[in-house]
């Protein structure tokens, strides 16, 4: 069955190429999306044996409620990526249509596999995907950022590349499940896991690794900024939580994650207040908040993963909602400067309201998903140490101070710009959609609980999770 | 580019195309496959490029076909894909061990990445020659 | 332990290429560089899997009963070969992006090229 979904999206992107037609890869990328929501609500671990070779032996994906969620998410996010681009990206459009398709394909692999070297294969087509669509515009600062992404992207992943050599090496198996029965603790296993995290860091956007980011944001078309920031971020921190939970077990490194948590933290909200274009503040905001990922998720205990799970949920969503609002506000003026825009606010009143909910949630206000799940952190961390609470608090109110500084000069005061065009429904729509969802989570957040906290028990049940792929098969 | 390396050229072009054919077709025996193969195929045409200047190489294959003929050849694969894992060995039969038509699938599979790996390394060679 | 000059001179082009990629201000010998660490990585990978005196793991009509006692292994190298693809398209990538930048910046000095700062 898995097989005709990629099919389908691998002959999309290249149909897309020949025909010169949008629409096949838009059709392909929510026919997909419908495929995984229908799989989600199947009641256990569903396991795919490619070629009937079965799993110590074969490639195996296995569609458990962690892969799933993931897979619906970024499913979700991309399509209604596609239909926004459909009146942002002018020229070349079947080529963009081909990076997308090929962006969604390694997605869904990383989400989905079993096995760790097919999973290094799908982020590499990710990555290369993402290199070729930073660097769409062809213009001056683009190819600079991209050239910049590309050069530290690869090296990061080669040495990705090296730990799973390593550990090919040590175990003698690459499927995961298997890995994870023949790996002890031992002081060559900590260094394969330093080599991994350190060549996942610079995906997963983690301090001493972060520079990429505010270099690519503006550099790059407004809806592969809002992919870069919430799906590609949000794959990164996902084959960082699976290798540290599934494959390496519950192990004793979490003081490291913590403490690159709260760097990253600091770090990220400190530099975004003095940023003057939008793009580059709001990227660092995303840096912020994978900080905050990793607090939660450095806690080990069910309650702090299951609040850095809702905490990833809620960022993609939120961080995807304020790029695509900025990319309207950016379509219609030409310019990112914050001391040049202003007074928006009366003639684009949806625009304004989808930022708003956008800014309000990242930043923490009550009714929103984002006081949900930072609720979720303050209470995991206050048990393990109150002082990570305190910062955390901190940094939030950072967070709100930046936003308000950003909403008040984007949309408030006067008016310098003419808007002649009208806003197209096409990018309209979505972030309506995605602000919606925000604020259904808010006010109820036990819909966001109901898919988190099964993938939670995926994670800590590292014992199920072995069983389910190499019991039955 | 001067005599010896055009005659060179022209000598070797097709003693490396057949070796290339050869390491696609023997892909299931021999180490080799789709894509070793088509790089070896690409090499003979980027030699021509190179030697006897960019015109020459396009009566060989233009830009524009090797376009269309990779997107075809890859839409071919996965409709083989699919095929395959409904109906098994309809296509190509599988026979004896140690012989060229052993392997049900993998053959077919092997010629189609084959010429969709030329195509684009054709591509990419011509785009970065014209620069 | 067995063939370590195979491990030394692996980890000794890791080194040379991260040198390449950090040092030099050349943008092509950063991309040299890229493709020297990661060749490096595929002969880690071989070295991993290889035996002393061991064949090639290719099944002849002759060696079918003796080949598991004497091949290397043959899924390292399944996994060179899928890196060396993806090695390829990467560098196929920078080049071109590479060619553009040329064309707007007028030289391939990465310290000149970098405007984007804050």
């Amino acid at each position: 069955m898995i097989t005709i979904v990629l099919s389908v999206l691998f002959l999309a992107a290249f149909l897309v190429l020949v025909l010169k037609r949008d629409i096949i890869a838009i059709s392909a990328i929510i026919f997909s999306f419908i495929f995984f929501l229908l799989a989600y609500f199947s009641p256990d671990i569903m396991m795919f044996a490619f070629s009937g070779w079965s799993p110590p032996f074969g490639i195996v994906w296995v569609l458990d409620k962690l892969g799933l969620f993931m897979a619906i998410m970024i499913t979700g996010i991309m399509s209604l990526t596609a239909v926004y681009s459909v009146k942002y990206v002018k020229e070349r459009k079947h080529r963009y249509y081909t990076l997308i398709c090929l962006l969604t394909i390694g997605l869904i692999g990383i989400s989905l596999t079993g096995d760790i070297f097919n999973m290094y294969v799908f982020f590499e087509l990710m990555s290369v995907a993402s290199y070729a669509l930073v660097a769409f515009l062809l213009n001056k600062e683009s190819t600079e950022a991209a050239l910049k992404y590309l050069i530290t992207g690869s090296l990061s992943s080669s040495f990705l590349l090296v730990g799973i050599a390593m550990l090919y090496g040590l175990t003698g198996t690459l499927n995961m499940a298997d890995m994870a029965l023949k790996i002890s603790g031992g002081p060559v296993f900590m260094i394969v896991l330093g080599l991994i995290l350190g060549g996942l860091s610079l995906k997963s956007a983690i301090v001493p690794f972060h520079f990429w980011l505010p270099d690519v944001h503006p550099a790059a078309p407004s809806p592969v900024s809002a992919l870069l920031s919430s799906v590609i971020i949000g794959s990164g921190v996902y084959m960082t939580i699976r290798i540290i939970f599934t494959v390496f077990g519950i192990m004793s490194i979490f003081w490291m994650l913590i403490i690159l948590g709260l760097i990253t933290m600091v770090v990220g909200g400190l530099m975004a207040i003095m940023q003057k274009d939008v793009k580059r503040l709001l990227a660092y905001s995303t840096v912020s908040q994978v900080g905050y990922i990793f607090i939660a998720i450095g806690m080990g205990t069910p309650a702090g993963v299951t609040a850095g799970l809702f905490h990833l949920f809620n960022n993609i969503l939120l961080k995807c909602l304020l790029f695509l609002s900025f990319g309207i506000i950016l379509w219609h003026t030409g310019t990112r400067d914050l001391n040049k825009l202003g007074g928006l606010g009366k003639r684009m009143p949806w625009v304004a309201f989808c930022f708003g909910i956008g800014a309000l949630g990242t930043a923490g206000i009550p009714p929103l998903n984002g006081f949900a799940s930072k609720w979720l952190i303050y209470l995991a961390t206050w048990e393990v140490s109150p002082i990570i609470t305190s910062i955390a608090i901190i940094v939030s109110a950072i967070t709100l101070a930046y936003y308000l500084k950003v909403f008040s000069c984007i949309f408030m005061g006067p008016s310098t710009f003419k808007i002649v065009k009208k806003t197209p429904k096409t990018m309209l729509i979505p972030i309506i959609i995605l602000a919606i969802i925000c604020i259904i989570i808010g006010i109820l957040p036990q819909i966001g609980m109901m898919f988190v906290e099964p993938a939670t028990n995926v994670l800590l049940e590292q014992g199920q999770y072995i069983n389910a792929v190499l019991g039955v098969g | 580019m001067d005599v010896i390396v055009k005659t060179t050229v022209k000598g070797l072009f097709p003693f490396i195309l057949l070796f290339g054919v050869y390491i696609i077709l023997h892909g299931h025996l021999t180490p080799g496959g789709s894509f070793p193969g088509g790089t070896m195929v690409v090499v003979g045409i980027t030699l021509v490029a190179l030697a006897f200047g960019l015109r020459k190489a396009e009566r060989i294959i233009k830009e524009e076909t090797a376009h269309i003929i990779e997107g075809t050849m890859a839409s071919f694969l996965i409709f083989l894909v699919i095929f395959e894992t409904f109906f098994r060995s309809v296509l190509t039969p599988s026979g004896t061990i140690f012989n060229l038509w052993s392997a049900q699938q993998v053959l077919l599979l092997n010629v189609f990445g084959g010429i969709m790996v030329t195509m684009a390394l054709t591509v990419i060679v011509f785009l970065l020659i014209k620069e | 332990m067995i063939m370590i000059e195979l491990y030394l001179t692996s980890g000794l082009m890791m080194m040379l290429g991260v040198y390449c990629v950090a040092m030099k201000p050349n943008l092509i010998k950063k991309i040299i560089g890229l493709a020297i660490f990661t060749d490096a990585i595929h002969l880690l990978l071989i070295t991993i899997g290889s035996r002393e005196n061991g064949i090639p793991p290719i099944i002849t009509p002759e060696n079918v009963n003796t080949f598991s006692q004497f091949s290397v292994d043959p899924v390292p190298q399944a996994l060179v070969l899928t890196s060396i693809v993806i090695s390829l398209s990467i560098t196929a990538l920078a080049l071109c992006i590479a060619i553009i930048a040329y064309r707007h910046f007028k030289t391939l000095d990465t310290e000149k090229m970098s405007d984007l700062r804050g």
